[in-house]
């Protein structure tokens, strides 16, 4: 179809990154003190993300322990665990938004810090957040360029904003995701459930050339049986433009179809890592119910 | 056959109840509200509707409307600053001093708007950093800028009257171009550049994304923090704009000015539809608020009211204003 250009939207820097003076940060990367790891993948190459050693406790709640979890190139990796199991913790780590007691991150091999939103996104990390994150104030377009509009005339903060253009882009991107909104400049606040998780993937995916992870926590969940099937579809298309994606999902089934591996949380550890292929929903289950973290795969 | 009708009746309640709380609607209330005024002042108080009147109450409006710009950006953004009144009257204390010390005017009005920027810097820093409820961090603001004008006041509230003497820089808001004050010309004009950047920048929409969501704000990485210490900044510099122009239109202020004027200013920034929960409102409501409170002001002052009378017509378009909020989200639960 002449509406398919998987570019998506020209790229935009972000606002932070030009907008003042960084803070000098308090906190070292916890990177740097990385030890040399040792995996290697069945083809030699090492996966895109790391994850090693990740804990993070809130007050006396232990959200994490020690979490270590590859994400290969090109794959989606299915999340699935009990309520409170960490799973969107895990992803928050990963996305700047939380910072881990301890552990850390490789891509591609480098240490990498994860310690702002800002430091995530700009190595290409984007997530979509379960209470979806949007801004019920400001209007479909608005809440889709949000931190990287298209300005003019005056730079940074002073920029004015290109209201038509991004409105039309807005457009033009729901429509190649074949999102179903009646106007771009409807606030979000007045959009059913199932629309407002579509706006939050429209946003993730509005700059897809930047994106190389994409965080996808619960994207399924407030949708209707249609909706969901059109949500597959699309994270199928994302998947097929080379990105990887992590998916966290409570339908098990629907994982299974989706994903090329399914890491099972529990407690806030891993307790296995499943094949999807060749795993069944009933043993999903019982890792879920009766997992131990020891025996992990 | 009565219940039909008085259901007819209750759905069109419910339409004019939506209108009115709609965006227009809401414009058209206020819209209303001034023509009333306009009605029951020029009954009551003879020289309401004369020229000189209105040229007269626009230049105590125009400082009002300074101050409502940073008000209006403050409480978009979801931070109520309460410190204005204080600030005003520091500022306007700090820019008279350093006049009578015997300094140009022009570093005079650069120190009166400089300790405005700089109370508003400390508010935001302290809500941003130590992570205080802005009401209770511009309510030390509050006591703070108000005690350093009295010390410099020499804690007599009463500097020597500049207007003879009076720098003539300083002094510039006495000015007037063919007939319409300097004042009034000012504040429009700051108030169209106020309306700009609200509704045309970045700056202004991540107003509403802070005030709207902050914690949505830090997910997509916008820098919350140092927008919310932008803002509260921008709130305390219009204060400390303000205090130079009534300083400058008095030729020179004492310590007590601008006392309570926190209260006019929320008034007419909430009347004018800015949410008290951040995330909603306009340069267009504001100025609207800011001419009914000001017509208040003047209007009482003409049909010589006692301040009380005053100050109860105050309290109850306050209510007025934040009931009309409350029942657009939801309210107070
Ligand atoms: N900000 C926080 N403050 C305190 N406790 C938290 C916080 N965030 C998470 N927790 C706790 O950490 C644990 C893991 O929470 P998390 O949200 O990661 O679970 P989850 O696996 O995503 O669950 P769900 O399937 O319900 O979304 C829970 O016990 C939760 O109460
Ligand atoms: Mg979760």
């Amino acid at each position: 179809m002449a509406v398919s250009h998987p570019d998506g939207l020209s790229a935009r820097p972000w606002v932070g990154e030009t907008l003042l003076p960084r803070l000098p940060r308090l906190r070292k990367s916890s990177a740097a003190d990385a030890p040399a790891d040792h995996w290697q993948s069945a083809d030699g190459s090492r996966p895109l993300l790391e994850i090693r050693g990740v804990s993070r406790s809130f007050g006396h709640v232990r959200a994490l322990h020690e979490v270590d979890i590859d994400l290969r190139e090109g794959e989606i990796l299915g999340i699935v665990g009990d309520n409170g199991a960490g799973k969107s913790t895990l992803m928050k780590i990963i996305a700047g938004t939380v910072r881990p007691d301890a552990g850390h991150l490789t891509m591609n091999g480098e240490p990498v810090s994860v310690a702002t939103a800002l430091a995530a996104r700009r190595l290409g990390i984007e997530m979509i957040y379960q209470d979806l994150a949007l801004f019920d104030n400001l209007d479909v377009a608005a809440n889709i360029f949000i931190g990287r509009e298209h300005t003019r005339w005056l730079p940074l903060l002073l920029g004015f904003l290109e209201k038509r253009r991004m409105h039309k882009e807005a457009a033009e991107l729901l429509k190649r995701l074949n999102i179903q909104i009646g106007s771009t400049r409807q606030p979000v606040g007045v959009l059913s459930g199932g629309q407002r998780q579509m706006v939050a993937i429209a946003r993730a995916v509005a700059f897809e050339k930047n994106v190389k992870v994409l965080l996808m926590d619960e994207p399924s969940a407030a949708l209707g049986a249609t909706e969901s099937e059109t949500v597959l579809e699309l994270i199928r298309e994302i998947r097929s433009h080379g990105l990887s994606i992590v998916i966290i999902s409570h339908r098990i089934p629907e994982v299974l179809s989706l994903a090329d591996r399914v890491v099972v949380m529990k407690r806030g550890e891993r307790v296995a890592t499943l094949d999807a292929g060749s795993t069944t929903v009933e043993e999903c289950v019982n890792q879920i119910v009766a997992g131990e973290a020891g025996a992990a795969a | 056959m009565s219940a039909v009708s008085s259901q007819a009746g209750e759905a069109r309640l419910s339409r004019l109840r939506r209108f009115l709380l709609s965006e227009h609607g809401s414009r058209a209330t206020l819209v209303v509200v001034l023509a009333l005024e306009i009605l029951v002042f020029s009954n009551i108080a003879r020289n309401f509707l004369s020229t000189t009147n209105f040229l007269n109450s626009g230049r105590t409006m125009s400082v009002f409307l300074v101050v409502g710009v940073g008000a209006t950006f403050g409480l978009i953004s979801g931070a109520l600053d309460i410190s204005m009144g204080a600030v005003i009257a520091l500022a306007g204390t700090v820019g008279t001093n350093v006049v009578v010390a015997g300094n140009p005017g022009w570093l005079a009005i650069l120190a009166a708007v400089g300790s405005g920027v700089l109370a508003g810097l400390v508010n935001g820093i302290v809500v941003v950093k130590m992570r205080v409820n802005p009401i209770v961090a511009t309510l030390g603001m509050l006591g703070i800028a108000r005690g350093v004008a009295y010390v410099m006041d020499g804690g007599t509230g009463v500097i020597g009257n500049l207007t003879e003497t009076g720098d003539v820089t300083f002094n510039v808001m006495q000015r007037s171009l063919w007939g319409i004050s300097y004042s009034f010309i000012f504040a429009a004009l700051f108030a169209a550049a106020g309306w700009v950047l609200l509704a045309k920048t970045r700056f202004g929409r991540y107003a509403y994304a802070v005030g709207g969501n902050p914690e949505a704000g830090r997910s997509v990485a916008l820098p919350v923090d140092r927008l919310r210490i932008l803002y509260l900044t921008l709130s305390g510099t219009c204060a400390g704009v303000a205090g130079f122009m009534l300083a400058s239109q008095l030729g020179g202020t004492s310590a007590n000015i601008a006392f309570g004027w926190e209260l006019t200013i929320i008034t007419a920034v909430i009347l004018g539809g800015v949410s008290l929960a951040g995330g909603t409102g306009s340069m267009f409501g504001t100025i609207l608020g800011v001419i009914i409170l000001g017509l208040l002001e003047n209007g009482a002052t003409l049909a010589a009211w006692h301040t009380n009378y005053k100050l109860m017509v105050q309290g109850i378009l306050l209510l007025f204003a934040v009931g009309m909020d409350a029942a657009r989200t939801g309210g107070y639960r």
